[in-house]
């Protein structure tokens, strides 16, 4: 994990055991909870809060906003520590209903089913409205395979999950407990409460309203292989500014593709006046990608990103792309011919299963005429078997002190960094880029 | 995503956690009392083991003030003399 990515992480396990620590300083004495019906009680209560902050801090960081990505050191980091959040949420939140009915198991076990189903208080079945909401919509996500715009409107119910979970939380003190977690039980909620649903809201109502995404038009429509088509994005105003390696979300404006924005990696030098992106037909918004005409609108929100070789000095760089994770490294490489000088050693490794998959060759084969310091290596799999390290070992010559770039399919980076770290190179010397971002 | 896993573990714990307590709950608590079909005419319902249940017991309020009338109703009687104790012999 990066410096930068570790900070985000820590940033954010503190304030999710913010309710512990209020528990421990603003909480009951410890005579008060020494008997297993109050540690089991106690227990139950903590995981629900934990839970709670946990939606909360899922929202704040889906709101795309600037300074978490600093934190994070990328979007698709922030997306990352999103997804690992939300699953932990759930596992707390499945915890605090089998918690606080331990204190009747097994001496009453009437009394404890009793407590798992709806009942005449509204208070306790708003959280179980709200914790098989979260079961489904999380299930949704991690366990099915909904076309993207559906899924993206089902995740959107979670906003509604988290009003169910606070009008339990508030309400259902008055009802089923007796106790006092901590002093402040209600200020706290109220601030996880309006946190998260001010980031929801944000991100649902407000983002696109308050900062307009830039306008762009469709210039060109070009197949590069069989199925992947560059589009040349020409800006109707002022373009935006960015490095090469970004991303950006790309809102379509076209009768035929769903409006909700996808991301694509910018495969155009760096502030070039117009966005290159390379889209491949693998989904099922992509797949539609064939409609889009010149002269259609489009909006473009970013750039978002970390993902560039400058800024690591003098070390030999080892750029490893497969299928279209090649686009990312199609604008550095535009970059390398703009400026017609590397003062470094990059090798580029090019994954692809069969010879007509190849997309960027031309760009990336007119860097290395600029200079001799840039190598492309096109690799087919069909032909050649699977690209190992041990290839790119014996013609970098060593895998240490090198500096790598991974992008390409989820399974292909894998096994690429299992195999890296297997042969002793450090983890802050591999830089990926994530693209699947549900 | 990492996070599958564990949460697909979750689930199945908690699902199998929570159907065993309320079956076990609802099976404990339900009404002890089985129906028997009779001759395919009428259906019965037959009370098993039914033990008679004590009447509740009403504790009343038993700290208001006697009356006059009644303490001086409530005088002390003659003791009545203890029985002597038989003691028992060897012989006996």
């Amino acid at each position: 994990m990066k410096p930068k990515t570790v900070l985000g992480w820590t940033i954010l396990l503190i304030l999710v055991l913010a309710p512990v620590a209020a528990w421990y300083f603003l909480g009951p004495s410890a005579e008060e909870w020494t008997d297993y019906s109050s540690i089991t009680h106690t227990l139950g209560e903590l995981t629900a809060l934990v839970a709670l902050t946990m939606m909360a801090l899922t929202f704040v960081l889906s709101t795309r906003i600037k300074f978490i990505e600093d934190i994070f050191g990328g979007l698709d980091k922030v997306y990352i520590a999103h997804g690992i959040l939300g699953g932990s949420a759930l596992i707390m939140i499945l915890a605090h209903p089998i918690l606080l009915v331990l204190k009747f198991v097994p001496s009453d076990m009437y009394q404890a089913a009793v407590y798992l189903l709806p009942s005449a208080y509204w208070s306790v079945n708003f959280g179980i409205i709200a914790l098989l909401g979260l079961i489904g919509l999380i299930v949704i996500t991690l366990f099915t395979k909904l076309k993207y715009n559906t899924w993206k409107f089902t995740h959107e119910f979670l906003g509604l999950v988290f009003i169910f979970a606070l009008l339990h939380a508030v309400l259902v003190r008055n009802v089923a407990t007796q106790d006092n977690i901590f002093n402040g039980y209600y200020w706290y909620t109220a601030i996880v409460g309006f946190i998260g649903l001010s980031a929801f809201s944000y991100s649902l109502f407000l983002k696109d309203r308050l900062f307009k995404a830039a306008t762009y038009t469709i210039k060109s429509i070009t197949q590069r292989s069989e199925n992947t088509f560059e589009l040349i994005l020409s800006a109707e105003h002022k373009p935006i500014s960015y490095r090469s390696g970004q991303f950006i979300f790309v809102r379509f404006y076209n009768e035929q593709l769903s409006k909700e924005a996808h991301p694509f990696s910018i495969a155009s030098r760096s502030d070039s006046p117009d966005i290159k992106i390379i889209v491949k037909q693998l989904g099922d918004f992509t797949s539609k990608i064939v409609h889009l005409r010149r002269g259609d609108k489009v909006s473009v929100e970013g750039p978002y990103g970390r993902f560039n070789y400058h800024g690591r000095g003098k070390a030999h760089q080892v750029w490893i792309a497969a299928g279209i994770g090649i686009t990312p490294f199609i604008g550095m490489a535009e970059d390398i011919r703009v400026e017609k000088k590397l003062e470094n050693t990059i090798d580029l490794y090019y994954a692809v299963k069969n010879g007509t998959d190849f997309v960027g060759l031309e760009e990336l084969n007119a860097a290395t005429k600029v200079t001799k310091n840039f190598r492309v290596f096109p690799w087919v799999t069909s032909d050649n078997g699977h690209l190992t390290t041990e290839t790119i070992e014996r013609a970098s010559g060593g895998l240490k002190d090198k500096e790598f770039y991974l992008c390409g399919p989820s399974g292909f980076k894998e096994g690429i960094i299992h195999n890296l770290l297997k042969a002793g190179v450090a983890k802050e010397h591999i830089h990926t880029e994530e693209f699947d971002f549900r | 995503m990492k996070i599958k896993g564990p949460v697909g573990i979750a689930l199945v714990i908690f699902v199998v956690i929570t159907v065993n307590i309320i079956a076990a709950g609802l099976l404990q608590h339900a009404p002890d009392t089985a129906t028997v079909m009779n001759s395919g005419v009428s259906i019965v319902s037959v009370t098993k083991n039914k033990t008679p249940q004590p009447a509740p017991v009403v504790i009343k309020n038993t700290t208001s003030t006697p009356s006059k009338a009644t303490v001086t109703e409530l005088q002390p009687t003659t003791p009545t003399p203890a029985p002597k104790p038989v003691r028992k012999t060897r012989a006996s």
